[in-house]
């Protein structure tokens, strides 16, 4: 063999090694297409598309779409909170109220002596029934804004925050409605040491992670470790043992009790009670604490930690994980983290860093997270439009699935990365669930009158429809063949939901 | 993918039993050992994780130390030597286990259960999440190694014909310690068969294209679809059937009909070398209540359920061992709220027919303050990797430290020697 032929089939070779890598490359630096982009951004900014909704906002452009969900206040959001209001109206009591309407009357210790045998079983009966209309106004509340509201993206990071700062309801049944109200949703948008504050000085955190009860004479030091490694450092980052210890003693006396309100009424709520706090002074990551400045004490010290360095570059990296990349890049979290310092947490500019970055919108990113079992169930009620009314069915669904609303028993939250849901038994609920569901709605006869004429087109146009609707991220001829196979409008419903393109997104 | 092996197995059992029969010398149990072994069915690790850090103070108590009971004023419990109807139980001079233990004290008399004290992980953390994640990995102090350590074991001894239900967890999540590359079932309940049908067509014909965003995802999806179909069938077989017995003596509770469950698919010899049951609660910063509340109805759950697990596997107890563990003990004083905080050195509990000796396992100190970890804690005087190294070398005859399992890690120079060889 000559060995200018050996020199060409080494290059042969060779060129078969790199191709696919050059290919990849080039691939991934394609831009999304307009019509990606809108599916992406419908898929990262809200629980997934509704109907027709990837043409309007590909039409409108992302960007534009993107800016007035930035701005939620911007968007008329008031049919849904008349609703709301309606159904699940202990989301906007204060504490007062929520007593006077979900606590049975008050007896005397008297009173309570006097009482038979039936009327005690009466009266406990009525206090779990109470109890359990207004733990289910929060979770079906939590259920039908992310399904509806047409304020997607704060409902994105209403999310995001609720399982940052998790409370489980069954430790703090009567203060997680107004957490959710006047905490979560109340800075989702604002200052991020704002947030944590109000998270500190809450009923729903302060008994979850047992502040209320530690004191000078015993301390408890579970909520101090959490403030510092779950919402605001990191895990054993710029903090150890000594600085849980002596931050658990500054916030001593942070406690819940009764007190006079603005309103004049007497309501049960966050006090700061000097006999359980240590006046002692402290030395808190970097910070020193004279000591005895009571509730101040306190407060500068989570200022301190919400404005830390540690703080910043920890909570950019997990936004950036929940809205680009279960990996983003080093740099992009830098740039973020810039963001976060320069504007002293002004969450609203840090979502903006995120979502305008070139990152954000990079084909490498596209359809590359695996929905949690919340974000698939209610992106599927989304790509539907279905009544979304039994809520009990979801929250027992999101149960089996292992992410009940406001049940994480753990401060850590769930996880938002797929590492933690994609295990092997997954598809067997989400098929499951995608089956009843189909059925369910077919048997309410629940579907849009445009979606039942579907019935009668032929199969490839009935599959092309589907795909439209619930997949409309799929190339259409592997969709179509894919949905083909299944038996009629529902069977093909069935085995969208089912397939792994409405697991991506 | 392992049809071969699987017909070479039933042929090669029952000329076994033929022949045993043929001498008419078969029993009951003789029965059961042949089929243990000749059908292939290998030793089973069980591996119960307890999350949220239990106190082991209350667990396995020190009861003749005078600091016990100081320093736990609301929490301590009463020691044998009192007339308490709920006094712990002794075990020998040192130590006597929570009352709602009782079954636990049965089979430590016996042979069968060895408590291991002041065990744990070399690193401070006290977090929850850290702490479980370097256990589950046995890389403490390793945040680059992600691989879960009973993976790591699947991993390095697979073979061409290992069975679908090698290794499997009845929940939906995969626990830390069994992720990574090698493929475990995790089937957390029933699917009807006639659901699987629907997705059987278009799973096992889809394919991903090796490029382009997001097909990465799509074939893990893909695999992890595929396997549902493959293994639920199985396993739907295996829990469905033989209701009627062993169940009964279960409690009936979620975590009791887990390991009824687990009992069956290990009765059913489909090869099953490990498997993992979360457990949590276990983190009890108030209100302890070491003997009917929180931390004590948890234990009589966990204590019933493994004794019944136990009596339900009877004589293939000599192939089948249950490690129980948790992340870290807890503060030795009692906090401010009648609970305790999070700690350093914990206990673990091991059951089965092959341990040793029957004594309590590991080195302890005693309660004076000097002999504490930071003045707070038990110490770690046993890492808990020289328990998970010698749990997998009496069970398979892997040496997991010569293969490089545990990363950083060398024999200790005194192994705890707990487990003979299976």
């Amino acid at each position: 063999m000559k060995p200018i032929n050996c020199t060409f089939l080494l290059a042969l070779l060779m060129s078969c090694f790199l191709l696919p890598t050059v290919l990849v490359q080039a691939e991934n630096a394609t831009p999304l297409t307009p019509r990606e982009q809108a599916i992406h951004a419908l898929n990262r900014m809200s629980f997934g598309p509704q109907p027709g909704q990837v043409d309007r906002v590909s039409k409108m452009g992302w960007e534009k779409w993107a800016e007035r969900q930035l701005e939620p206040e911007s968007i008329d959001d008031g049919e849904l909170d008349k609703r709301l209001k309606e159904n699940n109206p202990s989301l906007f009591m204060g504490s007062h109220e929520i007593e006077q309407n979900y606590m049975p009357e008050r007896l005397s210790k008297e009173e309570q002596k006097n009482l038979s045998a039936e009327e005690r079983q009466k009266l406990n009966k009525k206090r779990n029934q109470l109890r359990g209309k207004l733990g289910n106004e929060l979770i079906s509340s939590v259920i039908v804004r992310a399904a509806q509201s047409e304020r997607q993206f704060q409902e994105v990071i209403v999310e995001f925050w609720r399982n940052h700062l998790n409370v489980y309801l069954p430790k703090v049944r009567y203060a997680a409605n107004h957490y959710e109200q006047n905490v979560i949703r109340k800075h989702a948008f604002g200052k991020f040491e704002e947030l944590i504050m109000a998270s500190a000085k809450h009923p729903a955190m302060l008994i979850y992670l047992d502040n209320h009860i530690s004191k000078s004479s015993g301390l408890n030091e579970n909520y101090a470790r959490e403030l510092m490694e779950l919402h605001t450092l990191g895990v054993d980052n710029h903090y150890t043992q000594e600085d849980v210890v002596e931050l658990a003693r500054v916030l001593t006396g942070w406690t819940c009790g009764r007190k006079k309100g603005e309103d004049g009424l007497n309501t049960y709520g966050f006090i700061f009670n000097p006999r359980f706090h240590d006046k002692n002074s402290a030395k808190i990551v970097g910070l020193e604490i004279e000591g005895d400045g009571g509730l101040g004490d306190g407060e500068k010290i989570v200022l301190h930690l919400a404005r830390h360095k540690g703080t910043a570059q920890y909570v950019s990296t997990k936004l950036c994980r929940y809205l680009v990349s279960d990996n983003p890049s080093q740099e992009l979290i830098d740039r973020v983290t810039q963001v976060f310092l320069k504007t002293n947490g002004d969450l609203r500019k840090v979502y903006r860093a995120i979502i305008f970055s070139d990152e954000f919108m990079m084909r490498e990113n596209f359809k590359t997270k695996f929905k949690t079992p919340f974000e698939f169930v209610i992106s599927w009620l989304r790509a539907a439009n279905a009544p979304v009314k039994q809520t009990g069915t979801i929250a027992r669904t999101l149960t089996e699935m292992g992410q009940p609303i406001y049940m994480c028993d753990v401060p850590t939250g769930y996880s938002d990365q797929a590492e933690a849901w994609l295990d092997p038994g997954v598809m067997a609920y989400r098929w499951e669930c995608s089956v009843n569901y189909t059925q369910v709605l077919a048997k309410r006869g629940a579907v849009s009158p445009q979606v039942e004429s579907w019935k009668k087109l032929p199969p490839r146009k009935m599959a092309e429809k589907v795909r439209n609707m619930l997949i409309p991220g799929e190339p259409v001829e592997s969709a179509v063949s894919m949905l083909m196979k299944g038996e009629g409008l529902r069977g093909m419903a069935q085995l969208a939901l089912g397939s792994p393109a409405f697991q991506q997104q | 993918m392992n049809n071969s092996r699987r017909r070479f197995i039933k042929q090669s059992g029952s000329a076994a039993i033929g022949a045993t029969l043929l001498n008419g010398t078969v029993t009951q149990s003789s029965l059961g050992r042949i089929l243990g072994n000749q059908t292939g069915s290998k030793p089973t690790l069980v591996v119960i994780y307890l999350r949220g850090g239990a106190d082991a103070l209350n667990v396995v108590i020190p009861y003749k130390e005078k600091k016990y009971a100081e320093l736990r004023p609301t929490i301590a419990l009463p020691g044998p030597d009192t007339k308490d109807e709920n006094r712990a139980i002794p075990l020998d001079d040192t130590f006597a286990l929570n009352p709602n233990l009782k079954g636990f004290a049965k089979l430590y008399e016996k042979g069968q259960c060895a408590p291991i004290i002041c065990v744990g992980s070399p690193h401070p953390t006290r977090s929850h999440f850290s702490a479980q994640d370097y256990m589950e990995r046995a890389a403490p102090g390793m945040p680059n190694v992600t691989t879960g350590w009973l993976n790591r074991y699947l991993e390095e001894t697979k073979s061409e014909n290992d069975p679908d239900l090698r290794s499997f967890v009845l929940q939906p999540q995969l626990p830390r310690s069994l992720r990574g590359t090698y493929p475990v079932v995790a089937m957390p309940r029933r699917l009807s068969d006639q659901t699987m049908e629907i997705y059987k067509d278009s799973y096992n014909n889809m394919t991903t294209k090796r490029k382009g965003s997001g097909q990465q995802l799509k074939g893990q999806i893909l695999s992890t679809g595929k396997s549902t179909i493959a293994n639920l069938k199985e396993l739907n077989r295996l829990i469905g059937q033989d209701s009627g017995s062993g169940d009964s003596n279960y409690p009936k509770t979620p975590f009791g009909a887990r390991m009824s469950n687990v009992a069956k698919i290990i009765k059913a010899n489909k090869g099953t070398e490990v498997t993992v049951l979360d457990y949590g609660g276990w983190d009890h910063h108030q209100n302890e209540g070491p003997i009917d509340g929180a931390l004590g109805t948890k234990l009589a759950d966990l204590g019933d359920s493994i004794t019944a697990f136990a009596d339900d596997l009877g004589e293939r107890m000599e192939r089948v061992l249950v490690l129980v563990m948790s992340e870290f003990g807890r503060t030795v004083r009692e906090n401010g709220n009648n609970g305790t905080d999070h700690g350093h050195g914990g206990a673990m509990f091991a059951i089965g027919r092959m341990i040793s000796e029957k004594k309590t396992y590991g080195t302890w100190n005693g309660l004076e303050d000097p002999n504490l970890y930071k003045n707070r804690d038990l110490p770690v005087n046993t890492d808990f990797r020289s328990v998970f190294a010698e749990s997998i070398h009496s069970l398979f005859g892997f040496d997991g430290i010569k293969a490089g399992l545990f990363p950083k890690y060398s024999r200790e120079n005194q192994p705890l020697n707990f487990l003979r060889k299976v």
